[in-house]
This record gives C-alpha cells, structure tokens and sequence, in this order.
C-alpha cells in the first residue's frame, strides 16, 4: 500500500446501490454527496452492476432493476475487474478509489482473496460514516484543476444535470 | 431514448417493502450461490459417464 488513492474517487458496494433506491436513509445521503458534485466518481465494474441488477431484481422487479441499472452505467465511471474477485472490493483498488461504502463489515479482511493485491489504501465505511465526514470544501481542493475557493454543488442530486 | 431520473426511480421503489436487513441477507444468498455454482461445474453427473458397459 505505497500509493496514494484518489479522494474524488468512490465505490459503493452492491447492498449500498440497493439501499440508495430501496430505503433511502444513510445510503442515500452519502451517494448524494457524489451525486451533487460532477468531479466526485463514482466507479463500478461491469460485475458489480450485475450484482447490483440482479440483488434489487430479486427484491422488486427486472423493470425497476434495469432502469436503475441503467442510471448507474449512464453516471459511473466503468474499471475493469478479475471476474473471480469481489465486485466492489476489485472495482475499488482497480480505480484507485479512496473510498469504498458497505455495510459488509469483514470486507477489510476480503482483499486477500483478491488476484491483484491492493497498491493503494483504501477506506471501507458504512455509508453513515461516509456522509458524517465528507468534506466537498478540503475535497475540492484535491482536484488539480480547481482554483479557488469551494463553489457548492455543481449538480442535481435527482436528475443528474448542472444547474 | 429517455433516460428515468433517480427522482423517479425513488418514487417507483417507494412501494417496495424492503429494509436494510433484508437487503444484506438476500445479497449473501446471492454470492452463497453464485459461489457455489463456480466451485460445481461438472460436479453433478460425471458418475453417468463411467456407466460404460
């Protein structure tokens, strides 16, 4: 773990998606934060996208599953992952994101099943935590083409669009 | 194409009666699974191919 994650960068495992559209609560205020704000990514392999559809098709119905489904691919930044690791914990350390939200909490010790070991450090919170310290102001600042000081979100959290 | 919003992809799954718990077990039974089907291709059957004679 030598190398330095991206802070813009986050994952959210397959059960925070799901609770993001199914509860709402923690999990939907955390993704939020990424939402309002174009230069915060949200990355997803292929797999974990699967994962997702198929946790919430099960739950409601393929309809809302594909719809939704079809929002993240419109909105995620897409890595590449070995098809045998963990979804969320491969698409994490393949794009070098700093944070990674679940609820799973023995996922920290899941890496060593990976084909790939980690290079960089990586934060694995539940979603509450996650909103609790995000910070968009120091966050903001992390980004190389940003000057200045923070101007608040730059998006709708709901339609995806800039103001 | 039209692309639905996640305002009302919030409103359709507002019917849904799902809760945390239920989200995180049904998840484990997925990968349970999907696990399990990976460590078993073959698995089942290959007795019937040394029925030979």
């Amino acid at each position: 773990m030598t190398e330095n994650p991206n802070p813009t960068r986050v994952v959210a495992d397959a059960d925070v998606l799901a609770a993001d559209l199914l509860v709402g609560g923690e999990a939907r205020d955390a993704l939020d934060h990424v939402r309002r704000h174009s230069w915060v990514e949200l990355l997803a392999s292929d797999e974990l996208l699967d994962e997702t559809e198929r946790l919430v098709a099960s739950l409601t119905d393929a309809d809302l599953a594909g719809d939704h489904r079809a929002r993240l691919e419109a909105e995620r930044v897409r890595v590449e992952q070995p098809a045998e690791d963990h979804p969320a914990l491969a698409s994490a350390y393949q794009g070098d994101a700093a944070h990674l939200l679940s609820y799973d909490e023995r996922l920290g010790s899941a890496k060593a099943g990976l084909t790939l070991q980690p290079r960089v450090s990586l934060s694995i919170r539940p979603p509450d935590a996650f909103a609790t310290l995000f910070d968009p102001a120091s966050l903001y600042k992390t980004v190389d083409e940003h000057s200045g000081e923070y101007p608040g979100p730059d998006r709708d959290p709901r339609d995806g669009k800039s103001p | 194409m039209t692309m639905t919003n996640w305002a009302d992809l919030f409103d359709r799954a507002e019917s849904a009666d799902v809760d945390l718990e239920t989200i995180r077990e049904t998840l484990e039974s997925q990968r349970h699974d999907s696990s399990a089907d990976e460590r078993e291709p073959g698995s089942d059957g290959d007795e019937e191919a040394i029925d030979d004679d």
